[in-house]
């Protein structure tokens, strides 16, 4: 099992994940935004981030150039909803383009989530 | 017979050139005495011949002539130049002996004549007669002139021009006003402009121009007309009533400007910064939407896995998510229409498209509507995203669908056309008409002025988001075309989707068939300045141009940009640059960089729009720019060309 960052501004939705991917036997830590997470992802060993990306202090996009630098071997999901003058396309183009493994749309489809995960971890041969 | 000398004519006499002929010596020179004085030039002859070679030479105005006189007489001489001109004023001096030559002075046109022995007085009488003549004719000719150059401007004023009696029938129109009524002249005179009114402007509009008016003050104000032809025109007008010389009215005249078409940029501007400041707004909300969406879901599949439910609760959590699912592709249908950027947009046949989508169009119909597909019969080339155009022909015939609950027929075709809107970059070229055609009930004029509108909705609650149309809208005026709407009530619908033709012997390497070709078209290997002071945004100009080969030189603002740039001018073959950056902003880097590089070619990246930048900051012309977000493709094709072209 793996060891997980969700980094997500809304207190519900990473609680949520937290709970969903405790539940499935990985070891869940929650940070309420990118610098926050950065900052633990140096301290800690981590495998997999799921990060949002429309956030205060540091947004998603600069979390997966960031830690795709210094951490290669590590997966990143982004999961984003858009946001206001920004274009969804874009977003996910750019997350994409900056080595996020998945991106997924919100509202979350938590089954797919959940796939997601194992699917990203699988690749890096974690599982 | 004392004639009245006026000042007036005196005056004007001393402007003339007199040629004065006289043999005999006495008379002569008290003539040039006397003549002298009162004219502005004299010029004199002895005898006909010389008179009439002064008179070829100089060109006076009044010719004063003795009879009788050596070599040649002044009646025949006085006949030569009455053939020769018939403006100047000839004056003969006659004795009583010679009253028989009077009839014949009479034949050839004389103006005055003079008995002999003639009195100064009398000379100078006959002279200021003839400046009298001579002043009112020059008045005459150039009030004339006067009046032929004033009708002129009228008639061929751009402003339409139209004067009528006091109780409003027409007298007069130019050819503008023609033009821009559509009616004859013929068709106008006598008329009253409410011929033109059309049921769009209140009566109380009318009514208070006209009291106005016939107040005596001039009205000036903003009038919608209809042409012969049924259409609408805008006008910008100035009635003002005309006096006579007691002050009574006896004509207005009215001065309108067209101003149709700065109407309706007008409102497309409007309409346009509605559809954008909604686009971002539905953004927004869509963001926030989907947070709380997640929210339900995410309990809702916690509840689905703890297993703690019974199976009826199970069914209910099982409503909850179905009910969040249609509402989370609602917010995707608010992303979509917030969407600016045209991702990939290539250049393909409109034909193909129109056959993948088909089979989609034909599950979304119902059987009792007949689906004609027609695609165009040559290939019609367009630089479109064929995602994008597969979703506008998806909106519109679900529209259609709804607009037939009783089933209909609905044609789907292609052809080629022009582009007619004139605010348009490309009015007049040729270009593709992708054309959804129904006959369900059809749109009135409210209606069909309202469709584009974010939000505006003719379905019932919960059958349409309001956004189908709005987005066909932007994704048709993205890809540089525009919407035509043909419908009434009962009739049926057509929208005409108007897509620029790409001209193939121009596309050249543009017609790639795939995004992957079009990438590796835009590939380099040259070496570029970055300049740019958002970390996020460095990052990813380096990481799209790294990818494509090319050598990046990052730099966190201008001045830094500058220092790099001087330190590597001989490689650096591009700048990119944001504008607006601490320490030295992009305008100025510009500057600096100009003063030792001449030639390497910038280009600007914006968020505000290429037109805010040159219109506020003033940026030469010889920039590129490029609308923030960035797209990877449209940056590298922007780069490759302007390094090719350096």
């Amino acid at each position: 099992m793996a060891r997980i960052l969700v980094i997500d501004d809304h207190e519900q939705i990473r609680t949520i994940i937290q709970l969903l991917l405790t539940g499935d036997g990985h070891t869940v830590d929650i940070a309420e935004d990118g610098r926050i997470g950065l900052k633990m992802a140096r301290e800690f060993d981590y495998q997999l981030v799921i990060t949002d990306i429309m956030m205060p202090n540091q947004d998603g996009l600069e979390v997966v150039s960031k830690l795709k630098r210094t951490i290669p071997g590590i997966g990143i999901i982004v999961i984003t909803g858009g946001g206001p003058r920004v274009d969804i396309t874009d977003l996910t183009e750019t997350a994409r383009l900056l080595g996020a493994d998945s991106v997924l749309m919100k509202a979350l489809d938590f089954e797919l989530l959940r796939a997601v995960t194992a699917e990203v971890l699988t690749a890096y041969g974690y599982r | 017979m004392n004639m009245t000398i006026h000042d007036v004519d005196q005056k004007y006499l001393q402007t003339l050139t007199v040629l004065y002929v006289e043999d005999e010596d006495t008379m002569f020179e008290q003539g040039v005495r006397l003549i002298t004085r009162m004219c502005g030039t004299l010029l004199t002859a002895r005898n006909g011949v010389e008179g009439l070679e002064m008179f070829r030479l100089h060109g006076p105005d009044i010719i004063l002539t003795d009879i009788n006189m050596p070599v040649l007489d002044g009646l025949t001489m006085a006949e030569t130049i009455r053939l020769e001109d018939r403006a100047v004023s000839i004056i003969i001096l006659t004795g009583f002996e010679q009253t028989e030559y009077l009839k014949r002075a009479i034949e050839i046109g004389i103006n005055e004549y003079i008995l002999k022995p003639a009195h100064h007085r009398q000379i100078m009488e006959k002279l200021c007669s003839c400046a009298h003549h001579l002043r009112v004719e020059s008045e005459l000719r150039q009030n004339n002139e006067q009046l032929r150059k004033l009708s002129r401007v009228v008639e061929q004023s751009p402003a339409a021009i139209v004067i009528t009696d006091v109780t409003g029938a027409i007298e007069f129109v130019n050819q503008s006003f023609i033009e821009f009524t559509g009616y004859d002249r013929e068709e106008l005179i006598g008329q009253n402009p409410r011929l033109l009114k059309s049921q769009n402007t209140p009566e109380h509009l009318y009514r208070e121009l006209w009291a106005t008016i016939t107040g005596g003050r001039p009205w000036t104000g903003e009038l919608q007309n209809l042409r012969k032809d049924g259409s609408f025109t805008w006008e910008s007008a100035i009635i003002s009533p005309l006096f006579d010389d007691n002050g009574v009215i006896t004509h207005f005249i009215g001065i309108k400007e067209n101003i149709t078409e700065k109407k309706l940029l007008v409102e497309q501007l409007i309409y346009s910064q509605k559809v954008e400041s909604v686009g971002q707004l539905a953004c927004g909300l869509a963001h926030d939407l989907n947070n709380i969406l997640t929210v339900i879901n995410g309990f809702g599949t916690l509840l689905q896995i703890g297993g703690d439910v019974s199976p009826v609760q199970r069914k209910q959590i099982k409503e909850i998510m179905a009910a969040s699912s249609q509402a989370s592709a609602l917010t995707h249908s608010m992303l979509a229409y917030g969407r600016k950027q045209i991702i990939k947009q290539v250049v393909q046949s409109l034909g193909p498209v129109m056959n993948r989508v088909s089979e989609f169009v034909r599950r979304l119909i119902r059987e009792d509507i007949e689906l004609v597909i027609t695609p165009p019969e040559l290939p019609l080339l367009v630089s479109i995203d064929a995602g994008q155009i597969e979703q506008v022909l998806i909106n519109l015939t679900t529209n259609a669908r709804d607009a037939m609950p009783a089933g209909g027929k609905l044609t789907i075709s292609a052809r080629q056309g022009i582009m007619t809107r004139s605010d348009l970059k490309g009015c007049g070229n040729p270009c593709a008409i992708l054309s959804v055609a129904d006959t369900g009930h059809g749109m009135d004029g409210e209606t069909r002025q309202r469709i584009f509108d974010p939000f505006f909705t003719t379905k019932e609650i919960g059958k349409g988001s309001g956004l189908g149309l709005a987005m066909v809208y932007g994704i048709i005026t993205q890809h540089g075309g525009y919407v035509e709407v043909l419908s009434e009530p009962a009739k049926g619908s057509v929208f005409n989707l108007h897509l620029p033709l790409v001209v193939t012997a121009e596309s050249g390497g543009l017609s790639a068939d795939s995004a992957e070709d079009e990438y590796r078209l835009a590939e380099g290997a040259e070496t570029i300045l970055v300049a740019e002071d958002d970390l996020v945004t460095r990052m990813l100009l380096a990481e799209v141009l790294t990818t494509a080969g090319y050598h990046v030189i990052p730099a966190i603002d201008g001045r830094d940009a500058c220092e790099k740039f001087l330190a590597d001018r001989e490689r650096i073959k591009l700048i990119i640059s944001d504008v607006v950056m601490p320490t030295m902003g992009g305008k100025a880097m510009y500057d600096t960089i100009r003063i030792h590089s001449k030639s390497v070619p910038f280009l600007f990246m914006s968020g505000y729009g290429a037109d805010v930048i040159q219109q506020g900051g003033g940026l030469d012309v010889d920039c590129a720019f490029l609308d923030k977000p960035l797209i990877p493709l449209q940056l590298l094709q922007k780069v490759r060309r302007l390094i090719t072209a350096s």
